[in-house]
């Protein structure tokens, strides 16, 4: 588990932080098994991004849960924001 | 978490393709391993089951034409930018190949699903769309959808089918009445424009396609490929190109297209507009005013897209994603538009009307010039006056094309059928390529720009072997070592350009076939994407090894299928390879660029030199035996045989 530091402003809905999430547990490429979920409304121009903490009961069931990207030298899904919209927060749990 | 044998699909593929008889209801499927890797994925599986389905005289709104989706190879990976799919049929533009490509969430989503391509035959009886949940795949009633636009269309489904992240592709009214301009949505906002494609899709009463996919997709080497995913990401990071195309899209230095005549200013009757009107579109107006956000589709960086809110004025409350480079070219310089929220509203009316606007603004352009000209007069518009700068004139045109209303009815069909229709000499100046309107203007936009416009398969467009890099810095060793020229002219001159258009049209069909964006590559600057960083990026995910140069191969290949279907369906010669009149006929009247035009000397010299290049026949421009034989396509060599159409100079 790690703190990620959110900025949805900066978030362009690519979704490269679920697949490459889904890599780290499994070595494939499946966005519904991400332990995070990003979230487009196409009418709004919205996007939020929903970290494990924040997924509910029900994703979490349905998804694999955070492991701070136990073995990989950063973070996937820091690693593959392009943009900045997921960053690592200096303190760990 | 749906589970699935490997063994039954392909690494990196979703392992099926799914046919769908909308005349019998029937559904089945197909292994993609019978097409690839001969033909890779996306635009190259589904153009070869196009050439191998549809009859020469079946003409595109008949049932037995097909329609075509299909996903990259490399969709449903991280590979970057492999957000695209493709939308194919015999195009009711040009009676030839029809082909567009779009990104989205749709692609990987479809492959996720379990399926690399779907393919359309026949017509349904009633209105319907195709449900795809997995491998649970249902034909469902759309009569309650027929008629809605392609927002509402977006919702309703996605409402019905509780999942608002079901990945909807769609038509709107256009495709449903068979404008020829209409195109493929998905996101809202993402088009698969150029060729009618939403009007084939209309003529089969099918309205949309959503997809809901669970599956994973699992690449042959892991750690091979990431290294190769990562070496991508290094180069993109380091391209100055891409990094500008982040911040500002694809629109950003309107001044330069302006003094560098792309920009076709009142249908083309320039190639220069006043930069008063240049100046007042400036991206900055944008970013500051009405751009909400960056929008990027499937594991893309560059993200081109952004949205935009218009908060005040007659056009309040329009948000949209879009915008783009052609933008400039449809609304501000053939219409002389100057006021940002119309150009807005007018993209926005477009995706709603599933309307592609470069082939809809272009017939509407010609309008505006047959008005200017007297040839057509308020009686033919209903009591519309078309004066250059009327954006609301423009709205109301686009509406009526997507209805058939009045004027828009002949519209619909485009610029070059309008004008045989209308004739007095209106045929003179409709701006197409094989039947296709042209948003392209090629008087001084470079020679390579023109030339492939020109010769693309699909009947003009820049997204076969026109590139920019004619007008870029190369030093010549780079010049020779990825184009095999001595050096780059200069836009205006017609030396070495027919070997960039070869080289980007194969580049081309693979970037398509892979389902990569061509931002990314080195269509959009040398630093970029090479083949044989996409031959790792492929071998290593597939299990297939293949170099760069055996990948610009099969583009080759690909590339030859669509030829050959051209010059069987729609017969076209050399005589079609011509750029459109009034770029040889009509010199540039303005700005830096004046007194610029094509030359027929120029053109037939670079026009040679092209078919040398693909070992096609300069008299004819068609394809030679030995040429389709050594892309292992002796089916077609014989097809174009029995059909007369092989050249008798092998």
């Amino acid at each position: 588990m790690i703190y990620l530091s959110i900025h949805e402003e900066k978030c362009t809905g690519c979704r490269a932080c679920e697949f490459a999430c889904s890599y780290h547990h499994r070595r494939l490429f499946n966005p519904r098994l991400a332990s995070l979920h990003i979230l487009r409304n196409e009418r709004e121009g919205t996007i939020s991004i929903v970290p494990w903490n924040n997924l509910t009961q029900k994703e979490k069931e349905q998804r694999l849960p955070c492991d701070g990207c136990h073995g990989e030298p950063e973070p996937l899904c820091v690693k593959f924001c392009f943009t900045g919209a997921i960053a690592k927060k200096d303190e760990e749990l | 978490m749906r589970n699935y044998k490997v063994e039954d699909r392909a690494y990196c593929f979703g392992g099926k393709i799914l046919r769908v008889d909308l005349t019998s209801g029937q559904i089945w499927t197909e292994q993609t391993r019978k097409y690839s890797p001969r033909f890779l994925g996306g635009r190259g599986i589904d153009n070869w089951i196009l050439y191998n389905e549809v009859k020469s005289w079946v003409t595109p709104f008949e049932p037995a034409n097909r329609l075509l989706f299909g996903t990259g190879v490399l969709v449903g990976t991280l590979a970057l930018t492999a957000a695209r799919h493709t939308v194919d049929a015999k195009s009711p533009m040009t009676g030839g190949i029809g082909s567009a490509n779009s990104c989205g969430h749709f692609s990987a989503e479809l492959k996720f699903a379990g399926y690399d391509h779907i393919v359309f035959q026949g017509r349904s009886r009633r209105p319907a769309y195709l449900w795809i949940d997995d491998n649970r795949v249902k034909l469902m009633d759309a009569s309650h959808i027929w008629g809605k636009t392609t927002y509402v269309t977006d919702d309703i489904i996605k409402e019905e089918l509780a999942d608002d992240e079901i990945q909807v592709a769609c038509i709107g009214p256009a495709g449903e009445n068979l404008v020829r301009s209409a195109c493929v949505m998905t996101n809202r906002a993402r088009a698969a424009g150029r060729c009618g494609l939403g009007a084939v899709m209309g003529s089969k009463n099918l309205k949309a396609v959503a997809v809901r996919g669970s599956g994973s997709i699992e690449v042959a080497y892991p750690e091979r490929f990431m290294e190769a995913v990562n070496k991508a990401w290094e180069k993109l990071r380091a391209s100055e190109s891409a990094t500008i195309r982040s911040k500002w899209g694809t629109y950003r230095t309107p001044s330069l297209y302006n003094e560098r005549g792309h920009l076709g200013a009142r249908y083309f009757q320039d190639d220069y507009v006043s930069p008063k009107i240049i100046k007042s579109v400036d991206p900055a107006i944008f970013k500051r005013d009405y751009e909400v956000r960056r929008l990027g589709y499937t594991c893309c960086p560059i993200s081109c897209s952004h949205f935009y809110r218009v908060t005040d004025g007659p056009y309040k409350g329009i948000a949209c994603e879009g915008f783009e480079v052609n933008d400039l070219l449809n609304f501000v310089a053939r219409f002389e538009i100057d006021y940002p929220p119309a150009i807005i509203a007018l993209h926005s009316l477009c995706s709603e009307y599933g309307l592609d606007q470069d082939n809809a603004s272009c017939a509407i352009g010609w309008a505006f010039e047959c008005y200017q000209r007297g040839i057509i007069t308020d009686a033919d518009t209903d009591g519309l006056s078309l004066e250059w700068g009327d954006h609301r004139a423009v709205a109301e045109l686009l509406r009526k094309v997507a209805y058939r209303e009045g004027l828009g009815d002949l519209l619909a069909e485009g610029a070059k059928r309008a004008a045989e229709v209308v004739g007095r000499e209106s045929e003179d100046f409709a701006v197409h390529v094989k039947g296709q309107d042209s948003i392209e203007s090629m008087r001084g936009s470079g020679r390579a720009w023109a030339l492939g416009c020109v010769v693309s398969t699909r009947g003009g467009t820049h997204t076969r072997g026109a590139n920019l890099i004619e007008g870029m810095q190369v030093p010549s060793e780079v010049c020779q070592k990825i184009w095999g020229i001595p050096k780059l002219d200069g836009p205006l001159s017609y030396e070495n350009k027919a070997s960039l258009v070869v080289y980007y049209e194969r580049l081309q069909a693979v970037l398509d076939s892979l389902g990569i964006c061509m931002f990314c590559s080195n269509w959009a600057g040398v630093e970029l994407l090479d083949p044989d960083d996409l031959a790792e990026l492929y071998s290593a995910a597939t299990a297939t090894e293949i170099d760069g140069e055996g990948l610009m191969v099969v583009g080759e290949r690909i590339h030859n299928i669509e030829k050959a279907f051209n010059v069987l369906h729609a017969g076209f010669t050399r005589r079609d390879d011509q750029p459109p009149k009034r770029f040889i006929e009509e010199p540039i009247k303005s700005g830096p660029m004046r007194g610029e035009k094509l030359t027929k000397e120029g053109w037939d010299r670079m026009l040679d030199e092209y078919y040398e290049l693909h070992d096609w026949d300069k008299e004819t421009g068609w394809q030679k035996r030995k040429c389709l034989e050594a892309l292992d396509l002796k089916s077609v060599a014989d097809d174009l045989e029995k059909a007369g159409r092989l050249p008798q100079c092998n």
